[in-house]
């Protein structure tokens, strides 16, 4: 049977797909930022790079960094 | 101390503000002290839904300005003497109005009341944040329809700037009738999308909205049931859900939906 809310269904899914691409874009460079100074306190960062992609709903976040050092514990900041 | 809940949505004529008396209704029925706070400024309707409004002496930004004391604002239901509305400001549409000043509103209220009940105003603006943000809970309301259903993914990811402890959804307008022709979206295919548990569902209800043009609250009706569930999910925590095609069931209720198709 020619089933409506099932269409209905997959449009929904389509523009909440839509609707969550715009926003990772502004909110990317943002989030880099903050995590290379949250984890600039544990380690030295050499490079660090953050991508969100959409799967199944989810904001999926992949953050790669690189580091030359961890810090050593006791010279850790407060 | 009153459990502060704003009624939300992001799309407008979705059914906030119904739902806010409806509710406030229930509660107050089952003994609990209720105050009802019209957040929409300036396209308030809350005083006529609730049927005070030859009733109202002052308004919010009355209160806000100091031109009188809050408990002057406030109009005790004539239904209900543990039922009260704080009317929004309805002259002073641009009094500017901050959600800290409904916010003082809120907590000066707070002891007295159990349950305070916020009708938010449609849109994601200024209007949408000086409502949500003296709440602790939220319920969103939405229809089963796509642009609801997608407005409301929009606020939830407003909602997550504020320290709610609960977010729960509410999905109104539900015809038993198209759910069982397969022609709707089903509840717990929006609770899967917009991951959100449910708080109550409301079935599409002429009565409601004939009702509410009289100021009046469907008793004994399917919407009236569905309210009364809405209020103990609310209150105890109870995961009942209206069934809203029972009348569609069977016989009688597959002439009722052909009857339905007609009209
Ligand atoms: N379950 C229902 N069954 C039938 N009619 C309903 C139902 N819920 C709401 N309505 C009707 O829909 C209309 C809009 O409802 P309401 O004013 O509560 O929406 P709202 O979300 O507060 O709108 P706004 O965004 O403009 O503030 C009203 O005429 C109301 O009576
Ligand atoms: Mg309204």
């Amino acid at each position: 049977m020619y089933n409506i809310a099932k269409l209905g269904e997959i449009r929904l899914q389509n523009v909440l797909l839509k609707d969550k691409q715009q926003n990772p874009k502004v909110i990317l460079n943002m989030l880099k930022s903050d995590l290379r100074n949250l984890l600039e306190n544990y380690m030295e960062i050499a490079t660090l790079n953050a991508d969100i992609e959409i799967e199944n709903g989810f904001y999926k976040l992949k953050v790669e960094a690189n580091a030359r050092q961890i810090k050593t514990i006791g010279t850790l900041k407060d | 101390m009153a459990r502060k809940i704003v009624v939300t949505s992001g799309k407008g004529g979705v059914g906030k503000t119904t739902v806010c008396a409806n509710l406030g209704v229930k509660l107050a029925n089952l003994g609990f002290r209720v105050a009802l706070i019209d957040a929409d400024i300036g396209l308030n309707n809350l005083d006529v839904v609730m049927g005070i409004e030859n009733k109202v002496m002052f308004d919010m930004s009355d209160v806000i300005k100091g031109r009188c004391r809050l408990k002057q604002a406030l109009v005790q239901d004539f239904r209900y003497p543990t039922l009260y509305i704080l009317p929004s400001a309805q002259l002073d549409i641009n009094a500017n109005i901050s959600g800290k000043d409904i916010e003082n509103i809120v907590e000066t209220l707070s002891p007295y009341f159990d349950y305070i009940l916020i009708d938010c105003p449609a849109g994601v603006d200024i209007g949408f944040h000086r409502a949500v943000f003296s709440a602790n809970e939220a319920l969103i309301v939405v229809t089963p329809h796509i642009s609801s259903i997608r407005d409301a993914d929009k606020v939830l990811s407003l909602l997550s700037n504020y320290p709610l402890h609960s977010k729960k959804l509410i999905v109104n307008r539900v015809r038993g009738d198209m759910i069982l022709s397969g022609e709707i979206i089903s509840i717990e295919k929006i609770m899967e999308i917009l991951g959100l548990p449910i708080m109550g569902v409301i079935p599409d209800d002429d009565e409601i909205s004939t009702l509410s043009t009289l100021g009046a609250f469907a008793y004994g009706t399917s919407g009236s049931r569905a309210f009364s569930i809405l209020a103990e999910n609310v209150h105890n925590g109870s995961k009942k859900i209206y069934d809203c095609t029972y009348k569609y069931r069977g016989l009688v209720g597959v002439i009722r939906r052909n009857i339905k198709r007609r009209v």
